[in-house]
């Protein structure tokens, strides 16, 4: 059995009681004993997230994007 | 004709060499943990659990493991760890100076400790397979049949460079009771679930380094069943500010996502195993060490001087 506690933090990564001025919320999911299992970040304002890539040229980040673009094996999810 | 080397041709030397691999990769293949991404918080955190006797395989793209942790920022070696993370310093036996009128800052420099940071998780036992891409990861449905993370898919790194109209080159899988992403911003294995719409994934926040150490750590953990974050992939799973040029919470982001590990591996049932891949790993490494024979440097004055008078 779990238990969930929702925080809500603002854009300066304070934890805030107001969800209206909240940037997200991350949801804490508790074990019975009260220990945390997993927390994920849910968006809930109008903060836009973006992906960023590493910038060392040597990064598979930079090979993924690079002119060769991979084996079709390599990018099951478009990603 | 006698020479200085031992007389050792290139079939004993490929034979030890694919037979080393298999052993050791056969070793990874039902890992307790697959970590992604060697950079300095997925190497603390490999150390860290073989140490406990965790069979554990830190998976890295480039050849080179260390990710940024070579250079200290801006392409210049002194490196800093803010207080309290010089003791991992301390327990890695890197050499370092406190920084000149400010408290709680300290300075090494990314040579000595990047590769102190290696030996040392070498030396628990830890595996590293390099030059090696984890393509994407697999997912199982867990005991309460939700969706869970339950190992990695991955190829050799080149692989990836190959033009695609003669490449198809299939991967193959690693399984395991919990995968660790450590691969930095990218955040490779949560990018994967994020594609497919299991998780966000919202990208680091402009840097703050005060702020962002604190949180990293903070939030270290698990993200979603199965699959950990921890250094600065945490940054990107939950849009928190960038670090910058330190890297204490990269070192103790490690060693918290081991903690946790631990403590999840327990509740899943694993107790460690005398004759587990890791313990054997350690042990055969700590006879070495005791017989004089080849690791942690125990025979190098001898050396030096055997070689000389060889030579």
């Amino acid at each position: 059995m779990t238990n969930t506690v929702i925080k809500y933090i603002d854009g300066n990564w304070d934890e805030v009681q107001d969800e209206a001025k909240a940037a997200w919320r991350l949801v804490i999911t508790l074990d019975e004993a009260g220990n945390e299992i997993m927390r994920q970040r849910q968006s809930v304002g109008a903060r836009v997230g973006r992906k960023t890539w590493s910038t060392d040229p040597r990064a598979k980040a930079v090979m993924k994007d690079g002119v060769h673009g991979g084996t079709p094996m390599s990018n099951p999810h478009g990603h | 004709m006698a020479g200085l080397f031992a007389p050792v041709g290139e079939k004993e030397i490929t034979r030890a060499l694919v037979n080393r691999f298999n052993t050791v990769f056969d070793s990874i293949i039902d890992a307790d943990v697959v970590i992604v991404g060697a950079g300095p918080s997925g190497i603390i955190a490999a150390g860290e659990l073989a140490k406990n006797g965790v069979n554990v395989v830190c998976v890295e793209s480039n050849n080179y493991l260390g990710g940024g942790f070579w250079v200290g920022g801006f392409m210049m070696n002194p490196l800093t760890v803010r207080a309290p993370a010089q003791k991992v310093l301390d327990e890695l036996g890197c050499h370092y100076t406190g920084a000149d009128g400010t408290e709680g800052l300290f300075l090494t420099t990314g040579p000595e400790a990047c590769s102190k940071a290696i030996a040392w998780a070498c030396d628990q036992g830890a595996v590293f397979q390099n030059v090696t891409n984890m393509e994407d990861i697999v997912l199982r449905n867990g005991e309460d049949g939700n969706p869970r993370v339950a190992g990695a898919v991955i190829n050799w790194s080149p692989v990836a460079s190959l033009p695609r109209q003669i490449t198809c080159l299939d991967p193959v899988a690693i399984e395991c009771k919990i995968l660790i992403d450590a691969t930095g911003h990218d955040a490779d294995a949560l990018s994967k679930l994020a594609d497919m719409g299991l998780a966000e994934l919202p990208g680091h926040g402009s840097m703050w380094i005060e702020r962002s150490e604190d949180l990293v750590v903070e939030n270290t953990g698990f993200v979603y069943p199965g699959l950990m974050v921890c250094g600065m992939a945490v940054t990107t799973a939950y849009g928190l500010p960038r670090m910058g040029p330190t890297f204490g919470a990269m070192l103790l982001s490690g060693k918290k996502a081991a903690r946790i590990a631990l403590e999840d591996l327990k509740r899943q049932g694993w107790t460690p195993r005398e004759d587990g891949p890791a313990n054997r790993r350690r042990r055969e490494i700590e006879e070495n060490v005791a017989s004089g024979v080849g690791t942690t440097g125990t025979r190098r004055e001898n050396a030096d001087e055997e070689i000389l008078l060889t030579a």
